[in-house]
């Protein structure tokens, strides 16, 4: 959430450059200055808020016995089932903002191509390792 | 009981160096480099002369005593269990690759070793999808003991040396093998015909690019007395003359896939050998590969609509550990037909193609034809602003509509005792056989344009999948998409326990 944040910051810094820079050369073209950068402050804001919290909604996982459910994805929705025993190996990972509310993610890699990582985000630290914990059993050692 | 005969690794297996010969090779190897930097200073007119003596000093002082340290300094050994190589000039690089860890030794032999008798030495791990140890090059007898060491390590499972309990004593290699499929040339030359490819003209043209020949000659050489007829019709008839030069392009470029097809697929030959598959093919570049069977995660068939209209097929298999450059996949059988692919079937993989395959919604005709009017309807919008025939693309979508449905058509699974087999593709057919034992992650995913026709994808990713053209059934009816995406699943635990 506070990543998406960052990132709409930044798109808010170019437009508010970009006007700036129009303003300063004198030659706005058609719209008033300022008005881009509202428009776009004005998307962004609601981009922030709304999108990490629509992908919050419909992101769900749930481990049982012998696989990890993975549900995702506002536009595409996208359902994955990993049978434990494909796992090949398991990371935990923290980024400095993730490490600052105690957070982390689960990354289990695969052999497969396309989820050669299947990346679970957003988990509080103390639960990704004990996910880590507990599927770190199930590996075996010849899963191709 | 025989005596176990494979070639035992020296005793106290001390190193050994590539074959001297390596050295003229790397040296006539590193001319064309040489040639090109020497042409690079000839070819700008303005640079004195000293450019291309600096060039040439620095290849004698740095190039040449380079290829001799390389050489000098790059020592290998193969030990009871591990194949170690040193190498480097200024990083040193200790490289220990286990026994049991190789997957796959390949030979290989280009046109310049040929004439020398020697063979480069590739051994793929599975850790990796490129050659982890090369040795380049060895002479042609030792790249065939050093193969013999890690099949007869393979074959007794660890121990080599010393009393070897073989548990089914196995005669050589050459004894237990089974001839699956063997190209003659008249085949070989045939598949060529089958394949076309734009690929090649491309390559000679970028290479004339390269030369940059003279216009002014070119136009000289072809206004030449007899031409002027031909040159004259040219300028009478500028339509017909493009539709000469396209054909000419097409007839090059086919007769180039030939060659090159030739070159390629030269004394194609396929064998069993038990719980491998080996296989020999190439005219100037030979080269051997064995496919362990159980490295193999999926059989694919491809196919075009000509080909495919002889009843002629082209078979490959996915695997992991092999080559990057094949993108993982290697030509079992260029091409045989459909009888002679399900015999060479038998060996690869129990998956076999159930009599019976359904199709996906009829809506995904619907969908494709939406996504391919829409992208021609942008192109003519864009078109609109700076052509007046800003209309031509138009004629382009009722061939797409009917594209659409002849892809839905061809789209078709189903599944097997022992796999899943997904077809699909209209100009570029592909068939692909899945077993369920090989499967690795399942996905089902629904965009939010198939949300609204209530259809869903289903995914099976496998190792050493292509990230391209990969196993997804499209545009199921979702209620069809979770059954399926179910049985997948539960046929998966079955066969995996």
């Amino acid at each position: 959430m506070i990543k998406s944040g960052i990132a709409a910051l930044l798109i808010i810094l170019a437009a508010g450059v970009y006007d700036l820079a129009t303003a300063l050369t004198g030659n706005g073209g058609v719209l008033p200055a300022g008005v881009v950068s509202f428009v776009i402050l004005v998307l962004a804001i609601t981009m922030a808020i709304g999108v990490p919290r629509l992908r919050y909604k419909f992101w769900r996982y749930s481990l049982q016995d012998e696989e990890l459910f993975l549900e995702r994805g506002i536009f595409n929705r996208v359902k994955t089932v990993v049978p434990l025993r494909r796992i090949q190996h398991l990371d935990v990972s923290q980024d400095i903002i993730e490490r600052e509310f105690s957070l982390g993610k689960l990354i289990v890699h695969t052999a497969g191509t396309r989820s050669s990582d299947v990346v679970l985000p957003g988990l509080n630290i103390d639960e990704a390792n004990r996910l880590r914990d507990v599927v770190k059993d199930y590996i075996i050692e010849d899963a191709v | 009981m025989t005596e176990f005969d494979a070639p035992t690794p020296k005793a106290d297996a001390e190193w050994s160096r590539l074959h001297p010969i390596t050295l003229l090779q790397r040296f006539i190897l590193s001319l064309p480099g040489f040639a090109a930097v020497l042409l690079a200073t000839y070819r700008s007119p303005d640079s004195a002369n000293w450019a291309s003596l600096i060039a040439t000093i620095l290849y004698a002082v740095v190039a040449l005593p380079l290829i001799y340290l390389r050489y000098a300094r790059f020592r290998y050994r193969i030990t009871e269990k591990e194949l170690v190589i040193q190498s480097g000039v200024l990083t040193r690089q200790h490289r220990n690759i286990p026994l049991e860890k190789i997957q796959n030794v390949s030979v290989v032999q280009r046109l310049l070793p040929r004439l020398t008798s020697t063979a480069s030495v590739q051994v793929v791990t599975a850790g990796s999808t490129t050659a982890e140890g090369v040795l380049e090059f060895v002479s042609l007898g030792e790249a065939r003991r050093i193969r013999e060491i890690v099949r007869a390590y393979k074959r007794v499972g660890g121990a080599v040396s010393g009393t070897v309990e073989t548990p089914e004593p196995e005669a050589t290699v050459e004894d237990e093998r089974q001839l699956l499929l063997r190209l003659g040339i008249g085949r070989v030359l045939l598949s060529g015909a089958f394949r076309f490819s734009l690929l090649y003209i491309a390559i000679i043209f970028s290479l004339l690019q390269f030369f940059q020949p003279d216009p002014e000659v070119m136009t000289q050489w072809l206004l030449q007395e007899r031409y002027d007829p031909f040159v004259a019709a040219v300028r009478a008839a500028p339509a017909i003359a493009a539709f000469i030069a396209v054909l000419a392009a097409a007839l090059l470029s086919w007769f180039s896939g030939i060659v090159v097809n030739l070159n390629k697929f030269y004394g194609f030959t396929l064998w069993d050998e038990k719980d491998k598959v080996a296989k020999r093919t190439g005219l100037l570049t030979v080269s051997e590969r064995s496919i362990p069977k159980r490295r193999i995660q999926a059989v694919i068939v491809k196919s075009n609509p000509v080909m495919s209209a002889f009843d002629w097929f082209s078979a490959n298999v996915q695997m992991i550990g092999h080559d990057v450059n094949q993108q993982g996949h290697a030509v079992v059988a260029p091409f045989v037909r459909w009888s002679e692919f399900d015999e060479i079937r038998r060996h690869l993989t129990s998956v076999s193609v159930p009599a019976e395959l359904r199709r996906v919604s009829v809506r995904r005709a619907g969908r494709l034809a939406t996504r391919y009017t829409a992208a021609v309807v942008a192109v003519t919008v864009a078109l609109y602003f700076v052509w007046d025939l800003w209309w031509t693309p138009l004629c382009l979508v009722p061939p797409l509509l009917l594209l659409a449905w002849l892809q839905w058509r061809a789209h078709m699974f189903g599944l097997s005792e022992s796999g899943l087999v997904v077809r699909r593709g209209v100009v570029k057919k592909q068939m692909w056989m899945l077993p369920y034992n090989k499967m690795q992650v399942f996905y089902t995913m629904q965009s939010i344009f198939q949300r609204r026709r209530d259809l869903r994808s289903v995914h099976v990713d496998t190792a050493g999948a292509s990230a391209v053209s990969n196993v997804t059934i499209h545009d199921l009816r979702t209620e069809d998409a979770a059954e399926l995406l179910e049985t997948l699943y539960s046929r998966f635990t079955a066969h995996t326990k």
